[in-house]
């Protein structure tokens, strides 16, 4: 340690010197108050060993101007007072003056090193602690620019989404930098709305690192138009490998189809999807059937979604536990019940997302969050409409040219491989315009679905009718597709350049038994149900479409 | 702060989370299922207790993972006296298809 020695007795400060010299100790010598403070601020030693009776500026004076010294500089620089006082009174005015401890005289060698020793002892733990302050402040300037940093790539990630949907409503209340909560959505090549809601284990940086890629493939598949239960199983498969266990992600995937009149939900543990009528009321909550994203991989992940016919939907909320979870002052939970009497008192669907907003604001009452809150209301019914809207209609602008393709699929790719993305991104290569698209599209995901499910599997539709029969519709079709032992799908299409545009035409044939034909035409031109209806939507977006042989061929035109 | 307690006996661990089950326990309750029984060996069942376990959150399914992630493949897990919003959180997350829960 560098000590400096204040001492106006000659022969006190060599004795001083020499014993500290002796314990190895550097020493500044001073002979009064003002050198000593002068030596101080010029040399900030690790100590100072103080007389008090002093010519020019007495000891208490000289330690006032050090210790207000050493706290501008932030340091702690110890001072021990050398007195050969006795008085109580005048040993604790050392102390008031900021002295830190005092040595009597005359000097004892062993009292000295004990005292010294001790006081170099705190001034290393001092040391320490400003070297951990500024290690701290170090990592959390580091930690800020990370965050920055993952701030904005998650942005320039979610900020592909299309803006302005009206019939989209969300609220998000993060907790930390950025949300553990993440929303996304996009419309498909088949003119569907896609919407996500995740909800990571853990808050802000941890939580964010597992959205980007979520909300990439989120986007890159729907607009390649994949179907929801192969978005939910690839974003299943990249979190799976890419975070350790124990961290997962929470997430309800839906999807709107505006053309084919039905919802989509995905709901692997988010708290219960609530299904709103027109009058505001709650006819349906969609329960979590599956596990978290990223926790289980491969087989075991249960990829299928439950169907619901639109109009059975109004609209449908959505929310992370957060908003369930949320306390007020008192440490009572909003719970189920609370958003049940929120959703209530709203009186009419137009009222709902605001009731409940308010609801929850109303109830936390300023208290802090501890999770991360998300509230999300799809329209379903003006959102079909409003998807449809924005679509650009009438010619691509470049010229058709002319090529074909043909696909055979055998049962056991049926299982894997949904084909219709495979096509729908040739279709986005042809230019077709997004009207074009969204027509062609529509046309051949019911003529090969009917082809899978009435053709190969011999569903019967009229199941459908219901709206439990609706889902066990689905269920059913992917337990006898796991069944068949064989057949097949073949889809060609092709495309010539005619006047004023392009034709496609389009044949879809099965390995079926078949169908009276004439019988699904007669359906086709009276059915007002809610099945059945897939070919004759189909139907009135093509310039012909037949069926042929004994019903297990049909070929469409489309001409655009 | 909640407590983490463990015990052993037949070559089973019983595990108790008392309080609040969340990411402030993650080192307690790691260092209990990493215990070993006598001699070194791994426990062929875990009973995780949540008899005073007052709430679990997202981190504390996490960390339910960790343990079926060391337990291995053959290990049997079983939970135990779960509190109603317990069982909630379990169902919403269908934890019951990987976890036997009691």
């Amino acid at each position: 340690m560098r000590i400096l020695v204040v001492e106006d007795d000659r022969l006190n400060r060599a004795e001083l010197r020499a014993i500290l010299a002796r314990m190895g100790h550097q020493v500044l010598l001073a002979g009064n108050g003002e050198e000593g403070v002068a030596l101080f601020m010029q040399e900030l030693p690790d100590m100072v060993l103080m007389d008090v009776l002093m010519p020019v500026m007495d000891g208490y004076e000289a330690v006032r101007q050090i210790k207000r010294h050493s706290g501008d500089v932030g340091q702690f620089i110890p001072v021990i007072f050398l007195t050969s006082l006795t008085d109580d009174a005048e040993l604790a005015r050392c102390v008031e003056y900021g002295g830190d401890d005092f040595l009597s005289k005359p000097y004892n060698y062993t009292l000295i090193k004990a005292k010294v020793d001790a006081f170099d002892r705190i001034h290393a733990l001092y040391g320490m602690l400003a070297r951990q302050k500024q290690e701290l402040e170090r990592h959390q300037g580091k930690l800020e620019n990370e965050i920055k940093l993952a701030r904005h790539v998650f942005n320039a990630v979610i900020s592909k989404q299309p803006k302005n949907i009206n019939c989209l409503r969300q609220w998000m209340y993060p907790v930390g930098h950025f949300s553990g909560d993440l929303l996304v959505y996009e419309r498909s090549p088949g003119g569907q709305l896609y919407v996500m809601l995740g909800d990571f284990t853990g808050h802000g940086l941890a939580a964010a690192l597992g959205a980007i890629p979520v909300s990439d493939i989120f986007f890159s598949m729907t607009k390649k138009g994949f179907c929801l239960a192969d978005i939910a199983a690839e974003i299943n498969r990249k979190l799976h490998y890419l975070l350790p266990t124990g961290h997962f992600c929470a997430a309800c995937l839906i999807s709107i189809d505006g053309v084919r009149k039905r919802v989509e939900v995905w709901n692997g543990s988010l708290p219960p999807v609530l299904v709103i009528d027109a009058e505001g009321r709650i006819t349906r909550k969609i329960l979590s059937t599956k596990l978290p994203l990223g926790v289980v991989g491969g087989a075991d992940f249960d990829r299928h979604p439950e169907v619901i016919p639109l109009s059975d939907v109004h609209s449908l909320l959505l929310y992370s536990d957060g908003l369930i979870e949320a306390q007020n002052s008192s440490g009572q939970q909003f719970n189920m019940t609370g958003l049940d009497h929120a959703v209530h008192a709203a009186g009419s669907a137009a009222a709902v997302f605001d009731a409940v907003k308010d609801g929850i604001t109303k109830f936390m009452d300023g208290h802090e969050a501890h999770d991360d809150i998300s509230l999300l209301e799809l329209q379903c019914e003006g959102l079909s409409g409003e998807l449809m809207d924005g679509v650009t209609e009438g010619p691509s602008g470049t010229l058709a040219t002319a090529w074909s393709l043909e696909l055979r699929l055998g049962v056991g790719t049926l299982r894997k491989i949904d084909p219709l993305p495979v096509l729908m991104n040739w279709l986005v290569q042809t230019k077709l315009s997004e009207g074009q698209r969204i027509h062609v599209y529509t046309v051949l995901s019911e003529l090969v679905n009917n082809a899978v499910e009435h053709g190969l599997l011999e569903l019967d539709s009229s199941k459908k009718a219901t709206f439990d029969g609706f889902e066990s519709y689905y269920t059913k079709r992917n337990e006898l597709l796991e069944k068949l032992a064989q057949g097949h799908v073949s889809i060609r299409l092709e495309q010539s350049p005619v006047v004023g545009g392009r034709l496609i035409k389009m044949r879809v044939e099965d390995s079926g038994q078949g169908f009276d034909v004439d019988k699904v035409y007669s359906m086709l031109d009276d059915n007002k149900e809610k099945f059945g209806r897939g070919i004759a939507l189909a139907r009135s977006m093509c310039s012909t479409l037949v069926y042929k042989g004994n019903g297990n061929t049909v070929e469409a035109e489309y001409r655009g | 702060m909640a407590q983490v307690s463990v015990s052993a006996s037949n070559g089973e661990m019983t595990i108790r989370v008392a309080g609040r089950f969340d990411f402030n326990v993650h080192k307690e309750f790691r260092a209990a299922y990493e215990q070993t029984l006598g001699g070194g060996s791994v426990p062929a069942k875990y009973i995780i207790d949540f008899g005073a376990t007052e709430y679990i959150d997202s981190s504390a399914l996490g960390m339910l993972l960790m343990l079926r992630e060391r337990a291995g493949k053959g290990a049997h897990i079983v939970i135990v006296h779960c509190n109603q919003e317990i069982k909630d959180i379990l169902g919403i997350s269908n934890f019951n298809k990987l976890f036997n829960i009691e």
